[in-house]
C-alpha cells in the first residue's frame, strides 16, 4: 500500500527545531507590538534599526573595526 | 541603512505591482526581528517590468555583493531574462523576487495578500499565514527562528 503524502499536520524535525527557537520568543514584546497598527510597528522597527546603526558606528569609532 | 520608506514609496508611486514579503512584512505583522533589506515579489507582465526598470533607474540598482564595474543594467531586457535579483541601490538593499520557495510568483501570492498603508505608502503585504508558510519553505535557520516568533504572534492573536 502506498504511503499517504505528507501533510502540514504531520510533524517533522523542522517542527522540533522551531519548538527550540520558540522558547526564546519574548511574548511580552510580541504582545506590545500587537497593540500597535502595522504602520506604527514598521516605524518602530525602523527607529530600532537606526539605533542599532548608531550603536555600531559608535562602537567602531570607540574600539575600531575588529570589535 | 536601507531607506525602507523611500524605497516603498518609490515602488508604490511608480505604479509597480508588488507584494511585500520577508522581514518588513513580518514587522507589519508585529515581528521585532532585525532586517536589513526590503523583499518584494513583483508581477512579471511586460508593463510592470518597464515600470520597475524606470522606477529603479534613478537609484542605480547593482548586483549586491558583486565586484564593482560589471556591465549590469536593470533594464527591461535584464528583467525579462532574469527572475530573482538581489540588489544594492542608493536607497539600500532591495530583493526583487519573481518567485519564492513555497509561494510561487505574484499571481500565486496575490490571494494571500492585503493592501496596507505604511510609511506613507500603500502597498500589498503578504498575510501572516502565508508568510509563515514561505518562511518554513525557505528553510534557513534564521527563517525557522522567524517562524517561531510569527507562530507565537498568530497564537496570541487567536487567544486575545
Amino acid at each position: 500500500m502506498d504511503k499517504a503524502p505528507a501533510t502540514r499536520l504531520e510533524r517533522s524535525s523542522i517542527d522540533d527545531v522551531i519548538d527550540v527557537y520558540r522558547k526564546d520568543v519574548d511574548m511580552t514584546l510580541v504582545r506590545e507590538m500587537l497593540k500597535l497598527t502595522p504602520d506604527q510597528r514598521v516605524r518602530r522597527m525602523i527607529d530600532f534599526m537606526r539605533f542599532l546603526e548608531e550603536v555600531r558606528e559608535a562602537g567602531t569609532k570607540a574600539f575600531g573595526k575588529s570589535q | 541603512m536601507t531607506q525602507f520608506g523611500h524605497l516603498l514609496a518609490l515602488l508604490s508611486k511608480s505604479g509597480v505591482e508588488f507584494i511585500l514579503i520577508g522581514g518588513v512584512a513580518a514587522w507589519a505583522h508585529g515581528s521585532s526581528r532585525a532586517t536589513v533589506d526590503l523583499d518584494v515579489v513583483y508581477e512579471r507582465s511586460e508593463a510592470n517590468l518597464k515600470r520597475i526598470a524606470d522606477a529603479l533607474a534613478s537609484i542605480h540598482p547593482y548586483l549586491r555583493g558583486a565586484p564593482p564595474g560589471l556591465p549590469f543594467r536593470l533594464d527591461l531586457q535584464t528583467l525579462r531574462g532574469g527572475l530573482n535579483f538581489t540588489l544594492t541601490t542608493d536607497l539600500g538593499s532591495l530583493d526583487l523576487l519573481g518567485e519564492i520557495a513555497g509561494g510561487g510568483g505574484y499571481e500565486n501570492l496575490l490571494p494571500h495578500s492585503s493592501v496596507m498603508t505604511m510609511l506613507d505608502a500603500s502597498c500589498r503585504c503578504l498575510n501572516l499565514d502565508k508568510l509563515i508558510e514561505v518562511k518554513r519553505a525557505a528553510g534557513r535557520p534564521k527563517d525557522f527562528e522567524a517562524v517561531a516568533e510569527l507562530e507565537g504572534m498568530r497564537n496570541e492573536r487567536k487567544t486575545s
